[in-house]
């Protein structure tokens, strides 16, 4: 099978009564990526996780994993495993013993057991922890054991619902980056559930944004947050300006868009895809719409007032309020050599400008 | 039932409750509600010292009257027969009760749910007499008459609720994403059952075990009615003696039975308060 559909998801649904927790969903995920469902909580994402599992039977649709048909194969014998929401640690078993689970069938020698245990609890950083309770266990000791214990037999798939949920901001930031390490070491795939956006960009190689059931785009982190090809994506992934009309004039890589509050905008951006008078979102990331305190005199740019401003650190939120415009407009800025306390008070007159090519054009919802 | 006395504690806990503590006397109140409660079993153990043969009449400390008892001949084999019976009424009613609170908790959705859940635990509120008034009924309307057998099967009857709760309790706390984790390590449904539930399970069965054994030890009621001569357990034989004469014998015995009962049931407690730290997480 190739490595490209590793993992094939073929329209599969699941419905629980009325609920369609999956909705005729196809993707497929490669050979060794870290690959992230991501979606707000309740859209699916767990559903789909256990299908892969096992756990749940398919309403329709089917699943391949190594070109291998699963429909008719219990969990116990897919070559999957999986670490659990709540991490799962059998609490009358010892750590080494948790993590040995798995190896119970394989018949090894007393010493060959020890020895794989051993290694995974090295694998973890845990040395020494293996004759410890399951009660003993901080919260990133738990998740570390789930994780191993997961990895022992080595299979194709480690599938893993928001393994850092339960964790504190600080410990969860570690633990991106060792979870990322450790599928780089381990070389298996990783599919991985999570409702935190951050998360899954800092994590993944490819994203599957999902909602109400339905996967809606696939995509590295990057191209995903630069070039969205739907308004919830854009929204879910970071935040973001729209600017709601419809277009004016479009090609040769050139749109314009008559906005309903702000005027016309002119894109150069992606998706270029649309005809004139569709019903179209001009988007603009915050980001990507800088302050200027005098009027420009060339390029794209809006006058507005200052209406508030967060100061982060690192870097500054400012809410300018434009006229004609209901909702402000949200600009980030870097806190460069104290750039944000010269934004000003409220009501201070500032121009904000941007290139074309950073404006997006979206389809309306 | 520990596990329900927990749970309104924690409820109270967390409520505001009325700081009834500062009312004046009530001291002396719990004060007297304890002696009305225990000054009788203090005065029946005390009295199973006495070294005269007339109950009330203190003559001075011994434990004749346990050497006494110990050595009837009627009380031995009143004691096996009461171990007999609760032993065998425990580990079968403990196994029913099992099956049934696996049936209940992991079954699924069935037609008669609720309505099994309530038929398993009436009894605990059906008067024993009538319990005992329709189960000889039964056996005599069949013509059954094994002598312990009937009485043991009468004790199973009964036993079977009192070991369900405490099981169904510790099923129902019981994380069932543990089970999924052993399916997914490769574990079949018997292996997963076997390696992940049962010990999670066991310190419900325990407790469940513990309390049927000390209820079918005490029975007294549903064992007279049932148990044929022969089949005279400890509580039915105590109550014979009596109506021949009060002795300190009888305190002997029943303070034997006493502490026995008590050391039971300090074990449950022990038992179900250790698998409820168990399961927090
Ligand atoms: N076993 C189930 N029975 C009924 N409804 C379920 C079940 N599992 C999930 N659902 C429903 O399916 C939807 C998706 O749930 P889930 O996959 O857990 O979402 P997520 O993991 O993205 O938060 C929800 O509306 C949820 O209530
Ligand atoms: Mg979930």
């Amino acid at each position: 099978m190739s490595d490209e559909s590793f993992i094939s998801i073929k329209n599969i649904s699941k419905h629980f009564g009325d609920v369609r927790a999956c909705d005729d969903i196809t993707f497929d995920i490669r050979r060794g990526e870290f690959f992230a469902l991501l979606g707000p909580s309740g859209c699916g994402k767990t559903t789909l996780l256990r299908m892969l599992a096992g756990f749940e039977t398919p309403t329709m649709g089917e699943i391949f994993i190594d070109g291998q048909p699963m429909a008719a194969i219990p969990p116990y014998e897919r070559p999957v495993n999986m670490v659990f929401q709540s991490y799962a640690i059998f609490p009358h078993l010892s750590v080494a013993q948790n993590i040995g689970f798995g190896l119970r069938k394989d018949k090894l020698s007393k010493a060959e057991m020890d020895k794989k245990v051993d290694e995974a609890l090295d694998l973890i950083a845990m040395a020494g922890y293996g004759g410890r309770g399951a009660d003993e266990l901080s919260g990133g000791q738990r998740q570390r054991v789930a994780l191993a214990r997961a990895l022992i037999k080595k299979p194709k798939v480690l599938l893993l619902d928001e393994p850092l949920g339960a964790l504190d901001k600080k410990l969860r930031e570690q633990m991106q980056l060792e979870l990322r390490d450790l599928q780089r070491e381990v070389g298996i795939t990783f599919v991985f559930v999570t409702h935190d956006q951050e998360e899954a960009l800092t994590m993944s190689d490819r994203i599957a944004v999902m909602r109400d059931g339905k996967a809606l785009e696939i995509d590295g982190p990057v191209d995903l947050y630069e070039k969205p090809k739907t308004p919830f994506c854009a929204d879910f992934l970071g935040t973001m300006n729209f600017f709601e009309g419809s277009i004016d004039a479009i090609g040769g890589g050139e749109a314009t868009v008559k906005t309903t509050e702000v005027g016309t905008i002119k894109s150069t951006g992606p998706n270029m895809n649309f005809s004139t008078g569709d019903a179209v979102s001009a988007a603009i990331r915050p980001e990507n719409m800088k302050i200027s305190f005098d009027k420009p005199t060339s390029g794209s740019f809006m006058e507005g007032k200052v209406r508030a401003s967060a100061f982060l650190g690192d870097r500054a939120h400012v809410y300018i309020n434009v006229e004609g415009r209901k909702d402000p407009v949200l600009t980030a800025m870097q806190n460069m050599g104290g750039a944000a306390s010269r934004v000003g008070g409220d009501d201070h007159t500032v121009w904000l400008t941007w290139s074309d090519e950073s404006v997006i054009l979206l389809p309306q919802e | 039932m520990s596990d329900h006395m927990n749970e309104t504690k924690n409820i109270m806990k967390k409520k505001k409750i009325l700081p009834v503590g500062h009312f004046r006397g009530l001291g002396a109140w719990t004060f007297a509600f304890f002696i009305y409660l225990y000054v009788p079993i203090v005065v029946l153990v005390f009295y199973s010292f006495n070294s005269n043969r007339m109950v009330m009449n203190w003559e001075g400390f011994g434990i004749s009257w346990y050497l006494k008892a110990f050595s009837n001949n009627n009380i031995q084999q009143a004691v096996l027969n009461s171990l007999i019976v609760a032993t065998v009424a425990t580990a079968c009613a403990t196994a029913i009760a099992t099956i049934g609170a696996l049936v209940l908790a992991r079954g699924g959705s069935f037609k008669g749910k609720t309505l099994s859940l309530g038929l398993i635990t009436l009894p605990l509120m059906v008067p024993e007499i009538v319990t005992a008034v329709a189960v000889l009924i039964f056996f005599s309307s069949i013509g059954m008459n094994l002598g312990l057998g009937n009485v043991i099967i009468a004790h199973i009857t009964f036993c079977i609720p009192f070991a369900f709760m405490p099981i169904r309790a510790r099923l129902e706390g019981m994380d069932t994403t543990l089970e999924q984790a052993a399916r997914d390590l490769y574990a079949t449904e018997w292996e997963t059952f076997r390696f992940v539930t049962v010990p999670l399970l066991m310190p419900g069965i325990v407790a469940g075990a513990m309390l049927a054994f000390v209820i079918s030890l005490d029975d007294f009621i549903i064992t007279l009615m049932v148990g044929g001569a022969g089949s005279t357990t400890l509580p039915v034989y105590i109550y014979s003696m009596i109506r021949r004469g009060l002795t300190p014998e009888v305190n002997a015995i029943s303070t034997v039975l006493l502490f026995f009962s008590i050391a039971i049931v300090t074990a449950y407690w022990i038992v179900s308060k250790k698998s409820q730290t168990k399961t927090v997480h």
